[in-house]
């Protein structure tokens, strides 16, 4: 959890874009705190995007105000810029340049030395272990491999505060795993505050310490993931993979949701967990596993 | 690890390092558009030269000159006008006029520098043309002090017209067939490439709202005299059209840096 100092205070933002039937966000308030990892989870449209430009100062509200340790984000660009680093859900801007000119050009950008910009370069080439595509034009990167140049650039500075637009998108599971080690690094040894868009729940609910879920532009649920957990726990998810041929009746409590070829997905009320494991036949069952809701759960119930 | 309340003790880069930065980065367009360069900078312009210039020199010297100075003006546009208009429409469609709002970089410093690189990549284009004018046509060139600010003067209402251009277009390819339209429309409407009198009067009249009649004016007055009034009075028409198009580019790409989209 963060120190308790805020970063981020939204108040009832609201982005309207012309010609839209509704808006892209709506009376959105929030606040992030320092050395805080924060989450937006929601489904394609649903304004997350929209909403971390206006927190960049990209994109003006209509109506509410974003302040970033105190200063509205559009008073002063330059405050907001030397404290944030913004890495975009799209394709890259420095298109022309290789990789190691790529970085080293933001980081100069932002002020670094030439020195400490070839360093900080040097430094993130190796971390993200993209030593093989240092000379290779961004324009010819294949997807991850430009998502991964695209983080490099976005961490080169050493900014307070990192927003991230779908950091995994198009990476390996080996890939993936290494940026989540490094966010999270960043995030308990170095304090960074980061806020993130993501799809995969699953991966971010490793890292993630708070999270808003939005939904056709509304902010319709923020808190911690056991928080937010909580309020639907009234159920466990059972898994069960039965033996080959065996058609077992299953107790008429469990509430199921899924029987495909042995597999069987349902829910059990916590009071019933006792007797359910008294009542199934754990020699017919080849895998038993129980579980508490998880964030992607949380992100179904909430955010569809 | 700078907290934020206390300030970063970083500063951002200085305005003219930031333009050499970015002046650099948009040189680097080379990489891609060299090829694109050869054909519509260089042959196009040359094969325009070689073809009209058959028929200009039965109507006489000013004719050729008009060709000629036409057949630059062609390949200044497709190298400036044409190739930021390319630049703009892909920056505005890959978001990356969000990458560098977001950056400490102020957004005149990206347009002057846009300005820089893609003139001087229009520089190769521009002496290729003129040697060859020289050598098919047979023109005998005596190049005027004033050449680098005219030339400035001309290429820079397009290079603001390209960033208009690509800015505005609905995708990257209606920028690219706008940007061609435009092209073509600037060297045939008014005598850019052909001498006013073999066009209609109408066509002699469009032509004074169309830039490119300015430009190719004042590359004839650099390059063939007499340097005058005209030249001072056509210099004004095009940096009053460039203030236009800073103007007008400067509100398109709002957000980079400062006033944010809204």
């Amino acid at each position: 959890m963060g120190d308790g100092q805020v970063v981020y205070e939204i108040s009832g933002v609201t982005k309207r874009f012309a010609g839209a039937e509704r808006a892209a966000n709506e009376d959105i308030s929030f606040t992030i705190e320092q050395g805080e990892f924060f989450g937006m989870l929601g489904s394609n449209g649903a304004g997350k995007t929209t909403l971390i430009k206006q927190m960049v100062g990209l994109l003006k509200s209509n109506s509410g105000t974003i302040r970033l340790y105190g200063k509205d984000v559009l008073a002063d660009p330059v405050f907001t810029s030397m404290r944030v680093s913004y890495m975009p859900q799209t394709a890259f801007a420095l298109n022309s340049l290789t990789a190691a000119e790529a970085i080293y050009v933001t980081a100069h950008l932002r002020g670094l030395g030439r020195g400490e910009a070839r360093r900080r370069r040097d430094a993130l080439i190796e971390r993200l272990d993209i030593g093989a595509m240092r000379n290779k034009a961004a324009r010819r990167m294949s997807g991850g491999e430009r998502r991964l140049l695209q983080l490099a650039v976005a961490l080169v500075a050493d900014l307070p505060v990192l927003i991230l637009d779908e950091p995994t998108n198009e990476l390996d599971p080996a890939r993936r795993r290494m940026v989540w080690d490094l966010l999270r690094e960043l995030n308990h040894e170095q304090g960074q505050t980061i806020v993130l868009i993501t799809h995969n729940a699953l991966e971010a609910e490793q890292v993630i310490e708070r999270v808003g879920i939005l939904r056709e532009g509304g902010l319709v649920a923020v808190g911690r993931p056991a928080e937010l957990k909580s309020g639907l726990a009234k159920t466990l998810s059972v898994h069960l993979t039965l033996r080959e041929g065996m058609a077992a009746e299953l107790p008429d409590y469990l509430l199921v949701q899924s029987r495909h070829r042995g597999k069987v997905v349902a829910q059990v009320s916590r009071t019933d967990v006792a007797r359910l494991t008294a009542d199934l036949d754990l020699d017919e069952v080849l895998e038993f596993r129980l579980q508490s809701k998880t964030l992607e759960e949380v992100y179904f119930e909430y955010g569809n | 690890m700078s907290t934020g309340t206390e300030g970063i003790e970083r500063k951002p880069l200085p305005f003219h390092r930031a333009v050499w930065t970015l002046f650099l980065v948009q040189l680097s367009n080379w990489r891609w558009s060299w090829r694109g360069m050869v054909i519509t900078g260089m042959v196009a312009p040359i094969l325009t030269l070689a073809a009209m210039g058959v028929f200009a020199k039965e109507s006489g010297g000013q004719s050729v000159q008009q060709v000629f100075v036409g057949s630059l003006t062609l390949a200044l546009l497709f190298e400036t006008q044409n190739k930021v208009a390319a630049n703009f429409a892909f920056m505005k469609f890959n978001d990356a006029f969000a990458f560098y709002a977001a950056l400490p970089v102020r957004p005149q410093a990206f347009i002057v520098a846009t300005a820089a690189a893609f003139t001087l990549l229009a520089l190769p284009a521009l002496v290729c043309t003129t040697l060859f004018g020289v050598l098919i046509l047979g023109l005998n060139v005596s190049l005027s002090p004033l050449a680098v600010p005219v030339l400035l003067a001309v290429v820079l209402p397009f290079v603001g017209y390209g960033a208009w251009l690509g800015s505005r277009a609905n995708s990257p390819e209606e920028a690219g067939s706008l940007s061609l339209l435009s092209v073509l429309a600037m060297v045939s409407l008014g005598p850019v490439a052909i001498p006013a009198h073999l066009l209609p009067d109408f066509m002699v009249w469009i032509g004074w709202a169309n830039p490119a009649f300015y430009a190719s004016s004042l590359l004839r007055q650099v390059f063939f005299g007499p340097v005058g009034g005209t030249t001072a009075v056509y210099f004004g028409v095009l940096l009053g059209y460039l203030l236009l198009m800073w103007v007008l580019s400067s509100k398109r790409i709002a957000g980079f840096g400062g006033t944010a989209e809204s």
